[in-house]
């Protein structure tokens, strides 16, 4: 029983993390940093959360499969929809996962793929989160408890309003001519981050 | 100087370090109040999602089914006429009725 309610409970701390996660991104990309925090700590930090949600996820995942009490193998948490116990829930936490795993393989080796791919494969984070959040809604023990749907409404509104942001056009749109003013040597690959 | 030696470098990795640890800590104690949580209540997905390969064990089993087969067992010891000699519930009923 002690493993099945750490499944649960690393179920729910790995989407808390994936949420966080995705808000430190979208503020990365949007360059929102002060003075005290600037933009260098504001990624360090988004990359140790989603290696500290990737191992969460581990837990998440091996709990679940050393459970025993359900039918489910290590082989179904990474192919999708192959599970025999609640198929397609199961699949959208697999494909959650292969995705993440895409994710967190490349920015590892984002200096080797090159930047542009790198890119490509990090939009799958807009992917991957709904359908993890979507598996947890689908099978989660907890889903439907008061606690837990104020944990999915806080989620669901930080990605959303990070989404908002995200579509906001950049506040430092003047700032390349600002600073190309300062500092005429730097280069606009340099500006962009 | 370099970049890495610069102190507002320093300072920024220092902070990553510190808001890494807080985070770390703060899901590791979330993991605990939620598995406490679940672990508070009865375990609805063994209970509700039953597998038949499985047997629960006497403290996870459905209260209804388990006051009912107390009943059970109590009317079935009522007619024994050796009230004083059985020593448990199940040998009990198997010498009563019999």
């Amino acid at each position: 029983m002690a493993l099945w309610y750490l499944t649960r409970a690393t179920g729910v701390v790995t989407l808390i993390l994936l949420t966080l996660t995705v808000a430190l991104g979208v503020a990365d990309v949007k360059r929102l940093h002060s003075r005290r925090i600037p933009r260098f700590v504001v990624d360090g930090v988004h990359r140790n959360a989603a290696l500290l949600s990737v191992a969460f996820l581990a837990v998440h995942v091996l709990s679940t499969v050393a459970d025993g009490y359900v039918p489910i193998h290590l082989a179904d948490a990474v192919i999708p929809f192959g599970a025999a116990y609640r198929p397609f829930w199961l699949g959208l936490g697999a494909l959650s996962l292969d995705m993440l795993a895409a994710v967190v393989i490349t920015s590892l080796l984002r200096r080797r793929i090159g930047r542009r791919a790198w890119r490509l494969i990090h939009w799958l984070t807009y992917v991957s989160w709904p359908v993890a959040l979507a598996h947890s809604i689908g099978t989660g023990t907890d889903a439907g408890s008061r606690w837990m749907l104020i944990v999915t409404a806080c989620c669901v509104s930080t990605v959303l309003a990070a989404l908002l942001v995200r579509r906001m056009p950049r506040p430092t749109a003047a700032s390349p001519r600002r600073l190309s003013a300062a500092a005429p040597a730097r280069s606009p690959r340099a500006l962009r981050g | 100087m370099t970049k890495n030696s610069s102190p507002r470098r320093a300072r920024g990795l220092r902070l990553i370090k510190r808001t890494t640890q807080g985070i770390a800590l703060g899901a590791l104690g979330l993991t605990g109040l939620v598995a406490a949580e679940a672990a508070g209540h009865t375990t609805a997905h063994h209970s509700a999602s039953s597998t038949p390969t499985q047997s629960q064990s006497t403290t996870n089993t459905d209260p209804a089914a388990a006051s009912e087969a107390t009943t059970a067992a109590s009317s079935l010891q009522a007619p024994s006429s050796t009230p004083s000699s059985s020593s448990s519930s199940s040998s009990g009923v198997v010498s009563g009725g019999s």
